[in-house]
C-alpha cells in the first residue's frame, strides 16, 4: 500500500514531474523503420508530449516538438528536406538540433530566425525500430541489447493499451502471476473452451529471488520439481530498467517493452528474436515482422485465451492508474516493493543533478548480452517454443508458420524432439 | 413513470453516493478504508537512522500474515529497512 502522494509521484510521467525527469534520461523505441520508409513523417507521443519524427533524406532520423514555434501548426504536416523539416504552413525550417534555419517570409536581412529554437531530441535506428531520446544533454548511449543485434528471425507484436506503464513493469517482478494467470487461469479457460493450456506455466513456485544489477533487477524462481541448479534460478532473467523486461528460453529471445506514452497509455511490444539452438542461418528480413495484437473481442471483452492477452487483461483491469492506496500486497510481492524503491532511488539522483546509475551508460558497445534462461521451466525446448508460439501473441504473426518451422528444424538438428529432452539436457548445456 | 415511486433525490435526507468513476482513483469509501487509514496513521515520518523527513523517500506497506511491514528508504541518508509497528510482544508460539 502507498499513500496517494507516493502513487502520484511514481506514476506521473509528464514534463516537470520527478518521474518524468527520470524517464527522460533514457532512450525509447517510438516507431518502426518500416513506417518511416512508407511515409517520412510520423506523429509520436512520449511521456505526455507530442513530437514530429522524420526520416532525413541524408540518412538518419530527426525528432522535434510537434508544434511549430511560429504559430503552432503541426510539423507532422511539414515538408521533409535535406537539412531539416519545414513547416507546411509558412515554411519555417528546423534542423535536427531544433535550430531555425529559414523563415522565408521574413526580410532577407532579418536575424529573427536566430532568436527561434525548437525543442529537438535525438533519434537512432536499432533492430528495425527508431529510438528517441528527449532528455537533457549529454544523452546516454543507446544500449544495443542482444535481442536487437543478434542474428535470428525477428517478430514483433505490439499494441497500445490504456494504462500507466508502471503497473506493467510491476508485473515483471511478480513471478507468482505466471503460475496463476498463465497457469491456473489459462487451464480454467482451456477447460471451458475445450483446449489444453500449456502445462509448463502451471508449476508451483517454491522460491523467488531478486537481485539488483547494472541493468535493473534480476528475477529468479525455483519451480516445483526443479532446483536452484535450474536455469530459472541459476540464470534468471532481468527487468530492464525503466521500461523493459528481457525474457525467453528455448531459442526464443524476447524483450518486452512498455513505452510510457503518457500517464494513462502505454505502447507494449513483444520483440522476439527466434534463434533456436542448432540453427545458424535464418530467412532474410528487410524489416522485423511487426503486427498489432488484438486484446478485445467484438463484444469489448478481453481476449484471454493467449498469454499476452491474459497479461493485458490484468494490467488494464487494474485501472488507468492502479490505485495503490487500495492494494494489499504481501511477501510474495517483494519484487514490486523493490522496484518502487529503485525508482525512488533513481529519481532522487536525477533530482540532485546526477545521472541515474541503473541501465544508464555512456560507454559504446556493439552488443550488450543480458542474462536469460535457456531451459525454461524444465520443459522440452520444442514443446515450450511451440506452446509459446501457439498460445502467445505470435499466433497472430503473419510469419507464424515460418517461425514454427525454424524451431522444428532446429529440434531435428539437435535430436531433441519432445521425449528426448532429458537425454539432451544430460549431454549438452543449452546455449553455452 | 410511476407517480407513487419517489426518486431517491426527492427525500430530504438523500445523500448522493460518490461518483463511481471520479471517486474511484485514490479516494472513495471502500471496505479497505480502515487499512488506508491505518496506513496513513502508521506511515513512518522520519528516518530511524538520520531523523530526516521521509517525504522524499518511500515507505511501501506490505503484509506478512497479520503483521504490517513498512519497507522504507530514506532520501537523506539512503537508509533502507523494514519498520514494523509492534502492538504486542510475542514470545514462543505454543506448538500444536
Amino acid at each position: 500500500m502507498l499513500s496517494k502522494e507516493q502513487n502520484e509521484t511514481l506514476t506521473r510521467v509528464g514534463p516537470g514531474t520527478p518521474m518524468g525527469d527520470l524517464l527522460r534520461r533514457y532512450w525509447y523505441p517510438i516507431a518502426f523503420q518500416k513506417d518511416l520508409d512508407e511515409w517520412p513523417i510520423k506523429k509520436v507521443r512520449l511521456l505526455g508530449e507530442d513530437f514530429a519524427l522524420w526520416k532525413r533524406p541524408e540518412g538518419g532520423y530527426g525528432i522535434m516538438q510537434e508544434r511549430c514555434p511560429h504559430r503552432s501548426a503541426s510539423m507532422v504536416y511539414g515538408v521533409v528536406e535535406e537539412g531539416g523539416l519545414r513547416c507546411g504552413y509558412h515554411g519555417w525550417k528546423f534542423d535536427c538540433d531544433g535550430v531555425c534555419t529559414d523563415q522565408p517570409a521574413e526580410p532577407d536581412k532579418s536575424a529573427f530566425k536566430d532568436k527561434i529554437r525548437a525543442f529537438a531530441g535525438k533519434a537512432e535506428a536499432l533492430g528495425g525500430m527508431v529510438w528517441v531520446y528527449i532528455g537533457p544533454d549529454p544523452a546516454p548511449v543507446l544500449p544495443r541489447f542482444d535481442v536487437f543485434v543478434d542474428p535470428g528471425f525477428k517478430d514483433v507484436s505490439h499494441t497500445v493499451i490504456p494504462c500507466n506503464w508502471l503497473q506493467i513493469m510491476e508485473n515483471s517482478v511478480d513471478p507468482h502471476h505466471v503460475e496463476w494467470l498463465h497457469g491456473n487461469y489459462f487451464r480454467f479457460i482451456g477447460e471451458q473452451r475445450g483446449f489444453v493450456a500449456p502445462t509448463g506455466f502451471q508449476k508451483r513456485h517454491v522460491k523467488i529471488g531478486f537481485d539488483p544489477m547494472e541493468w535493473g533487477i534480476l528475477k529468479r524462481r525455483v519451480l516445483e520439481g526443479n532446483s536452484e541448479a535450474s536455469d530459472d534460478w541459476a540464470v534468471g532473467h532481468p527487468l530492464v530498467f525503466p521500461f523493459s523486461m528481457r525474457v525467453g528460453g528455448a531459442g526464443i529471445e524476447q524483450m518486452q517493452m512498455r513505452v510510457p506514452i503518457d500517464d494513462t497509455h502505454s505502447w507494449v511490444m513483444f520483440y522476439s528474436n527466434h534463434r533456436p539452438i542448432g540453427l545458424t542461418e535464418f530467412p532474410d528480413q528487410i524489416y522485423p515482422e511487426s503486427y498489432e495484437l488484438p486484446w478485445l473481442d467484438a463484444d469489448g471483452e478481453h481476449i484471454v485465451d493467449y498469454i499476452e492477452g491474459q497479461d493485458i487483461m490484468a494490467w488494464v483491469t487494474q485501472g488507468d492508474i492502479a490505485d495503490r492506496t487500495a492494494e494489499h500486497i504481501g511477501k510474495s510481492d517483494i519484487g514490486v516493493v523493490m522496484l518502487r524503491r529503485m525508482f525512488k532511488e533513481q529519481m532522487a539522483l536525477v533530482a540532485e543533478g546526477q545521472d541515474p546509475t541503473v541501465a544508464f551508460t555512456r560507454q559504446e558497445s556493439e552488443r550488450i548480452g543480458l542474462p536469460c534462461e535457456k531451459d525454461k521451466f524444465g520443459v522440452n525446448f520444442l514443446e515450450f517454443a511451440l506452446s509459446w508460439l501457439e498460445m502467445g501473441s505470435s499466433r497472430y504473426s503473419p510469419s507464424l508458420d515460418t517461425v514454427k518451422k525454424l524451431h522444428i528444424d532446429a529440434a531435428a538438428i539437435r535430436g531433441d524432439m519432445p521425449g528426448q529432452a532429458e537425454a539432451m539436457l544430460l549431454t549438452d548445456t543449452p546455449g553455452q | 413513470m410511476n407517480p407513487f415511486k419517489k426518486s431517491p433525490t426527492d427525500y430530504p435526507n438523500h445523500v448522493e453516493p460518490p461518483d463511481p468513476i471520479a471517486g474511484r482513483r485514490l479516494t472513495g469509501a471502500h471496505w479497505w478504508d480502515p487499512d488506508r487509514i491505518h496506513h496513513l496513521e502508521d506511515l513512518p515520518r522520519h528516518c530511524p537512522q538520520c531523523g530526516a523527513g521521509l517525504g522524499d523517500g518511500i515507505s511501501v506497506e506490505y503484509w506478512e500474515a497479520d503483521q504490517r511491514v513498512y519497507h522504507t528508504w530514506c532520501h537523506g541518508c539512503r537508509w533502507t529497512g523494514d519498520i514494523v509497528r509492534v502492538r504486542r510482544m510475542i514470545g514462543h508460539e505454543a506448538e500444536d
